[in-house]
């Protein structure tokens, strides 16, 4: 038989109760001074955004791309190099729109000085809505002079079509997006290279945020669920252990994922979620022993109980968390940039989950019980 | 063997049977044969993330919508007043706002508009009327409705637009209040999808005023590529009557040219011309008011007319869209009526006679083949059905996936599972020799099975799912580890294999059972809360627990029990 943890191992978890409670408190506080003070880095699932994945015929430097990349107006452009042959690149930047409001306040100028303030009835640009702005003229416009007049000022105009009724005359100014003005950037500095647009994603400012709150507020609504299934389940006692237990996994390791700058996106959530999910499962194998060690051992202290219970669920707990920890791994070594931030936090997760399910959520129905116990004392002596 | 242990028995093989019925499809994919397919045709689909294509998500700008037909009313209202011979010196639209402010000549005037012009226009409402002032708004009854249909509506009509494409598996829904995504597989041109989407076809009806001549003093003086020609027509009073066109191959410059003269108080719209394979434009003029707008089209179909043998396409109103058009066909027999269709007259019948019951005929061309007309109609019956955007749609949020970078991605997530897989698989047979064995047996058979499940469903794979998969793997095999550490305890206690394995199994389902609950509550929400690659993950997920639990403690139970079925046996590979 091959055994990890030989039968008879008795650690006192219990017992080192206040050195490992306190470590994980600093540990909390130390991941939200982290949260509060540098913040996610948000993907674009949540701070709006456009990501462009390009891959070009030969190598390019990252300091190239970085430089062309800055040129082209996007100063804060994130750039990440995938495989090692430098020929493919994701860049994230934080704008939704080709152009800046200030942009468009220029294009405004332009065009008032070239047909008149008179002629101009409305000039509508919103960086919500993308590559285009809408002019309302009072008369019927020459749509391919003002096509050239705009190209000819360093506009990226594509096409201007009319729009609306035929007594109003409202033409859509459609510009180049994002991707293409990256792609047109690289391709004139560096000639000859064939660039292609693997992957465009694009997400405005609105929906980052809708998508953030609603993600903030997903999480949420699962931590309580579990706890009330907890409470409902097991013992009531228990329920305030896994509640706080699992907040700790959740803020230690988006703490960790803030120290790193790993990007924060859909399937990093999706990843934090899941490991809600698995990290109560460790803390409800060890209180289901507790349980049943309870009626076992009619005559120990509860603190005894949990230290044997732990010990009991230990080689589980450990066989277990290693086996999701190779997946984590392999999917963290060949998933790809797309799931980098999801394996990290599974194989990060598991780790801090199968340690607070020991020193979180043990003591913490212990103190909950003394709690109550000293309730019923009171009550009693009344 | 004991009765029951048959029947278990045979359940999984049959589990197994339905399993691989419906997994047939999805892994020899075309090459299913015919008569198979027939049978069952349910495989798993690819996410966009993995099969390359286009997910967007399109806002629809409802307030623009109202704001819109707030601003034509204002231009329509022009005509309008000046019709009845209300005199004003001032329309204004109040920004913000989808108020009207008229400033009549006399506060007379203004009441006489209250009472006479603003009641006929049940969407309006009088706010406030001060002497010659009077300003108005939507009621709120109408503007509630047109928040309410124009999502659905912009819905269907984006559905006719997507279908034109050809896309297979295509997919619009509804998002939230004022969304909706379009998710275009296998579509590798996002830049026409975009232009096609966003249009904002408007239609509308104009009446011609073929006896306005505002050309005639131009034709022997035009711009070079413009000409000028004649249309002779019978007048109401039977008269022939001639009126002067322009036609130019270039748009623009038409455009211009027009810009440049008096056109004595209407609208001069271009139509299309058809010439020996060269399309030209043409000239009409027409009144500036819009009696009457394809927001009141229910339905276009093409019909062949039988004793022509011509096909034609017939249009049916609302009841609101029935009684105007019946009264403008009334008023106006013996003129042209165009049909505009984006700022480009698409044709202008002559109306023959009133035309009531709310339904409408729109001839065609008769220069062209039977074929060509015939396709004519077709399209012109789906702009018509599809009509316009009630309000502008706007790009909230585009992804788009490459086919390479698609394949790159399928290409990880089997090699992810693969290795991840055998690791699993390989640690468990180490460590728990013939118990691990068996638990790699179900976990092997988890993986068919939920493969399986997620053909049945027709569920989508994407790549966080492929993750989701391989880790629900990992978790499943926890079930495995807590029955045999479990069954360790008991034969350490001294217990003979087969009374171990009863101990073993039965006190740890509730165990497993609550565990797995746990993980699939947050799948559940996760499920409600994320898009398109997250909610694959999260289904991929679910299904994994729901197998996981088959696999792990009912599958492995009745090996374990046929090998160590009876107390006799006392060693246990575990």
């Amino acid at each position: 038989m091959l055994e990890l943890i030989k039968p008879g191992t008795n650690f006192d978890f219990v017992g080192k109760n206040k050195f490992f409670v306190s470590l994980s408190a600093i540990l909390v506080v130390i991941s939200l001074v982290f949260l509060f003070s540098m913040g996610l880095n948000f993907g674009i699932d949540f701070s709006g955004g456009t990501e462009v994945h390009l891959k070009f015929d030969r190598a390019v430097p990252v300091d190239q791309i970085r430089g062309i990349v800055e040129k082209s107006g996007y100063t804060k452009a994130n750039i990440l190099s995938i495989g090692d042959e430098q020929k493919e690149y994701v860049i994230r930047v934080a704008e939704f729109a080709s152009i800046k409001d200030s942009d468009a306040q220029r294009i405004k100028e332009l065009v008032i000085g070239k047909y008149g303030s008179e002629k101009i009835k409305k000039f509508k640009f919103s960086g919500e809505a993308g590559d285009k702005f809408e002019i309302k003229f009072s008369e019927e416009t020459d749509v391919s002079s003002l096509k050239q007049f705009l190209i000819s000022n360093g506009v990226d105009c594509i096409d201007i079509k009319r729009e609306g009724k035929t007594t109003e005359f409202q033409y859509l100014v459609i510009l180049a997006g994002i991707s293409k003005k990256i792609q047109e950037a690289i391709e004139k500095e560096i000639s000859g290279i064939k660039v292609e647009i693997i992957g465009v994603d694009a997400v405005g400012p609105q929906v980052g945020k809708d998508l953030r709150t609603s993600g903030l507020l997903a999480a949420i609504c699962s931590l309580i669920a579990i706890t009330i299934y907890v409470a409902f389940r097991f013992d009531f006692r228990f329920a305030p252990g896994a509640f706080i237990s699992l907040l700790h996994d959740g803020i230690i390791t988006l703490g960790v994922i803030a120290l790193l700058r790993f990007e924060f996106d859909m399937t990093g959530l999706a990843a934090i979620m899941t490991l809600l999910g698995y990290s109560i499962n460790d803390t409800i194998v060890v209180y289901d022993r507790v349980r049943e060690n309870l009626v076992k051992h009619k005559t120990k202290t509860l603190p005894e109980i949990i230290n044997i219970s732990v010990n009991d669920m230990l080689g589980r707990s450990i066989i277990t968390s290693l086996t999701v920890l190779i997946v984590a791994g392999v999917l963290l070594f060949y998933g790809g940039h797309t799931l980098r931030t999801f394996s990290f936090v599974m194989f990060f997760g598991v780790i801090i989950g199968t340690y607070s399910s020991i020193y979180i959520a043990a003591p913490i129905s212990l103190y909950v019980e003394g709690i109550i116990n000293s309730y019923r004392m009171k009550a009693l002596k009344k | 063997m004991e009765k029951s242990w048959w029947y278990k028995f045979w359940f999984i093989v049959i589990v197994l049977f339905f399993s691989l019925a419906y997994l047939i499809p999805t892994f020899m994919g075309e090459k299913t044969p015919d008569w198979y397919k027939k049978l069952n045709d349910r495989r798993i689909r690819l996410g966009l993330d993995l099969q390359g294509g286009m997910h967007l998500v399109l806002g629809v700008d409802i307030e623009k919508a109202i704001s819109d037909k707030a601003d034509s009313f204002a231009t329509d209202l022009e005509s309008i007043l000046k019709e009845k011979g209300l005199e004003f010196s001032k329309i204004e639209r109040i920004e913000d706002t989808y108020q009207i402010k008229v400033t009549f000549k006399t506060p007379e005037y203004a009441v006489s508009f209250e009472e006479k012009v603003l009641k006929e226009y049940p969407q309006y409402t009088l706010v406030s009327r001060n002497g010659s002032e009077v300003t108005f708004d939507f009621n709120e009854q109408y503007v509630d409705n047109l928040k309410r249909t124009a999502i659905d509506q912009a819905m269907k009509t984006l559905t006719n637009r997507v279908d034109q494409f050809g896309v297979a598996e295509r997919s619009i829904a509804k998002k939230g209040d004022n969304a909706i995504l379009v998710q275009l597989p296998g579509l590798t041109d996002p830049e026409r999808a975009k232009g096609l989407l966003g249009q904002t076809a408007q239609l509308e009806f104009k009446m011609v005023e073929d006896t306005v001549d505002i050309f005639s003093p131009y034709k022997d003086n035009l711009p070079e590529g413009i000409t000028a020609d004649r249309y002779v027509f019978e007048g109401k009073d039977g008269q022939p009557v001639t009126e002067y066109y322009l036609v130019s191959k270039d748009k623009d410059k038409l455009l211009n040219f027009i810009k440049g003269i008096d056109t004595k108080g209407y609208q001069v719209v271009l139509g299309k011309e058809q010439r020996e394979l060269e399309t030209y434009y043409k000239t009409f003029v027409v009144q500036k008011k819009t009696p009457l707008t394809g927001e009141f089209i229910t339905g276009a179909d093409v019909f062949i007319d039988h004793e022509e043998n011509r096909p034609y396409v017939g249009l049916s109103f609302d009841v609101q869209g029935a009684k105007i058009f019946e009264k403008l066909t009334a008023d106006n027999i013996g003129r042209r009526m165009a049909i505009v269709l984006d700022n480009i007259v698409d044709s202008a019948p002559v109306i023959k006679e009133k035309i009531a019951g709310g339904h409408a005929r729109i001839t065609l061309g008769s220069m062209k083949s039977y074929e060509e007309l015939l396709n004519e109609a077709n399209d012109l019956a789906i702009v018509l059905r599809s009509g316009a955007l009630p309000a502008p749609v706007e790009i909230l949020e585009e992804r788009t996936v490459g086919p390479t970078l698609g394949k790159d991605s399928i290409d990880r997530g089997i090699r992810s599972i693969v290795i991840g897989t055998l690791l699993v698989l390989l640690f468990m047979m180490v460590y728990y020799k013939l118990s691990g064995l068996i638990a790699d047996f179900a976990l092997a058979l988890n993986l068919f099975l939920i493969l399986a499940v997620m053909a049945f469903f027709e569920a989508t794979l994407t790549l966080p799912g492929m993750a989701g998969l391989v880790l629900t793997l990992a978790m499943a095999v926890d079930a495995n580890v807590l029955i045999n550490e479990r069954i360790r305890e008991e034969i350490r206690a001294g217990k003979t294999p087969k009374a171990a394995i009863e101990v073993g199994y039965g006190r740890v389902f509730w165990t497993i059972f609550d565990a797995n609950l746990t993980t699939l509550i947050s799948a559940i929400i996760l499920f409600q809360f994320g898009t398109g690659p997250i909610r694959g993950f999260a289904v991929t997920v679910t299904i994994g627990l729901v197998a996981s639990m088959f696999t792990a403690i009912v599958v492995t139970r009745l090996i374990m029990d046929r090998i160590y079925h009876s107390h006799k046996i006392e060693k246990i590979s575990i």
